[in-house]
């Protein structure tokens, strides 16, 4: 009996084994690592993009494409989240910050490329209100009873959020504004929540309500840069591979150009 | 709407694959380990069941922490798998495989262990009067009158497979084409305001999961019928 039951688990760890292999040969194949295959590298990078950017780097991107003939896949997130997941190894080719900081960082850590940092521009916050509320035309009326909710991206990891942050603290009736602060995981999210109502008013990236994409209906009115200090915002080749960093120098080159910026500036990035 | 539902087609394609490749996984494991657990008397069962049981409630981001943390580039596992294969383990198609795999474990072992334990050990033991391996017995006796139950289980673990989100962005990210399964494609056209291609993703993982439940539902039904 004892023999049979140790010959029956030497069967299970055997299957196990065996499926465990199989698994992740079958999951490998019929997908494509940015950093394996070489014709498919040739013709492809990943840009990870903080989410303000959302809007303006689709154009970049799109545009991009079409001069150039190199495939864009994008993928937004935080900044702070997006520069943890390089460091663990994601196969991001380009990252484009929030914030400089965080690539500066990157480059410390010998993660991107120092020759190819650039300023593509600095955080500016708008003030977005709620379909129905009285349009709030600066961050002091927001104190006014009208205004029960109030959304920012999390200070502790989105600069837009850290700047909004300061922004409340400067105005006179700050600590009342605080008082009805929610959270978001980054300033899409804000914007986001803005949008559905499930708060009054909103301050966001003043990139992200230049936007066409959804047709962009809401109040906004520009916060006065006096209230919050200028965060520059960069980008820098993260690619690993050869192929990569050339497609990547592309898109950094691309991002400088004449078209580039002719885009970032109509979303109001400037360098 | 037609451009939303094109943005669709590649995460559900990938969620596909992701949940075909991760059910199969969980279910050759869930169904051995039920099978030990079920069967075997050894020290430490109770906490081997604990541990196999976790994904069911920890918090998916602990979960996916402790998967990147075991699983990253700068991880023993990770480095030997660069080492292998020349790519990263996680943040590829693969890391989303695990992290289905992982969360869909679970509900395989606990509905597969329910059903092997139901089975009859009078059949069991005539099996091995009649002279027949342990290994004989399961597969000609146990698993088959059990497989009401390994259906149940490998049902919930598909659904629960297709519908993770927190462990998969985490380990695998939102990389659109490589890593952005159904459920993270739901998630970035709400922040995208993207309501056509969220709203149709949403309605894609709803009725799966209804249907999925139905079959559930009527597995588990009719099998508590015959043993009755």
């Amino acid at each position: 009996m004892r023999s049979i039951s140790a010959v029956n688990r030497s069967r299970f760890t055997a299957c196990v084994m065996a499926t465990i292999a199989t698994s992740l040969v079958l999951s490998g194949c019929g997908t494509t690592d940015a950093s394996s295959g070489a014709n498919r590298a040739t013709r492809e990078i990943v840009v990870g993009a903080a989410s303000d950017l959302r809007p303006a780097f689709t154009k970049v991107a799109a545009d991009f494409t079409s001069a150039s003939g190199i495939r864009v896949t994008l993928s937004f997130g935080g900044s702070g989240q997006l520069k943890r997941q390089i460091e663990d190894g994601a196969p991001i080719d380009v990252f484009a910050s929030a914030d400089r900081a965080l690539v500066e960082n990157l480059v410390d850590q010998g993660l991107a490329q120092q020759s190819s940092l650039y300023t593509y521009g600095y955080v500016s916050l708008a003030l977005v209100t709620a379909q129905g509320i009285a349009p709030a035309s600066s961050i002091s009326a927001l104190s006014g009873a009208e205004y029960r909710r109030i959304a920012i991206a999390n200070p502790a990891i989105a600069p837009y959020g850290r700047a909004a942050r300061q922004a409340i603290d400067r105005t006179t009736a700050g600590s009342e504004i605080v008082d009805k602060l929610v959270l978001a995981e980054n300033v899409a999210d804000a914007l986001r929540l803005v949008e559905s109502g499930d708060v009054d008013a909103a301050i966001v990236a003043t990139s992200l309500t230049k936007s066409t994409l959804p047709p962009f209906s809401l109040t906004t009115s520009e916060v006065s840069t006096s209230l919050y200090d200028a965060i520059p915002q960069a980008v820098a080749i993260t690619a690993i591979n050869d192929q990569s960093k050339l497609n990547a120098r592309a898109f950094v080159e691309f991002l400088k150009g004449p078209s580039g910026k002719m885009t970032m500036q109509a979303y109001g990035f400037r360098p | 709407m037609i451009a939303a539902v094109a943005s669709l087609s590649e995460p559900f394609w990938l969620s596909l694959r992701v949940t075909a490749i991760a059910t199969v996984v969980a279910s050759v494991l869930g169904i051995g380990f039920a099978y030990v657990l079920a069967k075997g008397r050894f020290r430490g069962r109770s906490l081997v069941e604990a541990i196999v049981t976790l994904p069911i409630v920890l918090p998916p981001t602990v979960l996916g922490y402790y998967l990147l943390t075991l699983l990253g580039v700068r991880s023993p596992i990770g480095q030997a798998f660069q080492r292998l294969t020349g790519s990263a383990l996680v943040f590829t198609p693969r890391a989303a495989v695990i992290a289905a795999t992982i969360s869909a474990l679970p509900y395989v072992i606990r509905a597969a262990r329910a059903a092997i334990e139901n089975v009859d050990e009078r059949c069991e033991a005539a099996m091995r009067v009649a002279g027949h391996s342990e290994f004989g017995v399961a597969r000609l006796v146990t698993l088959p009158l059990a497989k009401r139950g390994l259906g149940a289980g490998i049902a919930l673990g598909f659904a629960r497979a297709l519908g993770d989100f927190g462990a998969t962005v985490m380990i695998a990210g939102n990389i659109p084409g490589k890593t952005q399964t159904l459920p993270i494609a739901v998630y970035d056209a709400v922040q995208s305001g993207e309501s056509a291609a969220a709203r149709n993703g949403a309605l894609i993982l709803l009725s799966t999961a209804v249907v999925v439940l139905l079959i559930v539902t009527a597995l588990t039904s009719r099998g508590n019928g015959e043993h009755a």
